[in-house]
Parts: structure tokens; sequence; C-alpha cells
């Protein structure tokens, strides 16, 4: 019975790596691909966040957070590979 | 924009008490291989809707009615001076003393205005494109200014 008890640890530790493991963005700080017209996802570009600017989500993600919150949205088109240089 | 425009404190602050800000990339494809500028360019700081550009700010009322855009690179005042016009407008159409069927005209009404009283030429064309045409975010097309030679698509 005891040795019943002590092996659900190992299970357990298994279970929590598994999930701790759940997919990741992987693109910290570039463009992620998309097709034409998808929006955006949220963008994790140190640049666009050094002066504290929260860049959300996709435009209707944040139509729905505005409405909630009694905003506007600013939604912000660019074009092309920004790794390199431009606005 | 990055690292003038939205490095601005009071912009940032601005943009983070009124707006919900979100952004799409219309064509990650596009690689700028030498720079997104020539190398013979020399520039003597960028104007207001600067067409070598590649960005549009678009501005919206939460329930989807794109009350402004404007092409192009837009330096601190620029910027502050479109929000402003977002935000007056926003208050002048959603004023519960308008009628929903008034709004087009109040809103083709302050674009014309201001294409008027518009600093560049930019701006004002901008402004007029708009004018007819009280759109939502889902008809909003990244080619809307193309004739403003927004060349960098």
């Amino acid at each position: 019975m005891a040795v019943t008890k002590i092996a659900w640890i190992p299970i357990a530790l298994v279970s929590l790596a598994l999930l701790s493991a759940a997919p990741q963005e992987n693109h910290p700080c570039r463009c992620h691909p998309r097709e034409e017209g998808a929006s955006g996802s949220r963008i994790d570009w140190e640049g666009y966040r050094k002066g504290g600017l929260a860049w959300h989500y996709a435009v209707e993600e944040a139509l729905k957070i505005a409405t909630a919150e009694k905003k506007l949205v600013f939604w912000y088109h660019v074009a092309g590979d920004l790794d390199k240089e431009g606005c | 924009m990055r690292t003038v425009t939205f490095s601005d404190a009071g912009i940032v602050k601005l943009l983070n008490d009124k707006f919900v800000c979100a952004w799409v990339n219309r064509r990650p494809d596009l690689k700028f291989k030498d720079g997104l500028y020539p190398k013979e360019w020399r520039p003597r700081g960028l104007c207001n809707g600067t067409a070598v550009t590649n960005v549009t700010a678009v501005f919206a009322a939460a329930d989807g009615t794109i009350l402004h855009a404007m092409p192009g690179y837009l330096d601190v005042a620029g910027f502050k001076r479109h929000l402003d016009f977002a935000l007056k407008l926003q208050a002048r159409l959603y004023d519960p003393a308008v009628k929903k069927e008034d709004r087009a005209g109040l809103y083709a009404k302050a674009h014309l205005s201001a294409a008027k009283e518009a600093k560049d030429e930019n701006e004002a064309e901008a402004h007029g494109l708009l004018a007819p045409r009280l759109m939502r975010v889902a008809d909003f097309k990244f080619g809307f200014f193309d004739g403003l030679g927004n060349v960098m698509r």
C-alpha cells in the first residue's frame, strides 16, 4: 500500500512537467508571419514597448476590451519585415 | 514611430488611458534587404505622413466604426493632433443627443473641415479620402491610402 502511495509522486511530477511544456510563443521579438489581412497577435517587440505602451490583442479582441472599458481602439498597421528598421 | 512617438511619455499615457492598442502586419513577407531607405538617402528628419514609410494609424470607436486614419510617420505633435481629433469626433458622434443616422454626416463634416485646416498636403488628402466613407474596421484595407504614395507595400 505504501509503495502504491509513493508511486503517485513520479506520476504527479511527470504530469506537472507535461503541463508546463505547453506551447509557448516562439517569437519573443519578431513580427510573426501571418497571412495578408490577418490580425496581429500579441507584440513582444521590445522596441515598441520601450515607452511602456501596452500592445495587446488582435483588433477584434481590442474592440471587446474597448467596449468593456469604454475606450477607443488604436489599430496600428505596418507592412514588411520591421526587424531591420522602419517605423 | 517606435523610437520617437511611441516612446514619448505623454503619448504612451494617452494611448494607455484612452485607447486599447492593437496591431497588424499586412505584409510580413516584405523584406527590406538593404534597409528601408536607400543608402544614399540622408534623412533631414521625417515630416508627418512621409510617404516612404510603411505604416498607417487607425483610430476606431469601440463599436468598430473607424473615426480617423492617417498613413505614414507621425511625430509626437502630429500623432497627438490626430489622437485628439479621433477623441473629439468620438465624443461628438456618440453624444446621446446625436441620432445614429446623423453620424455619417457629422463624420464627413469633421473630416472636410480638418482637411481645410491640415498641416500638410498628405494630411489634407487623407482627411479628404476619409470624409465620404464612414467605415468599419473590417472594411478598412491597407491600400486605402495608396493614392497618397505609401510605396512600401
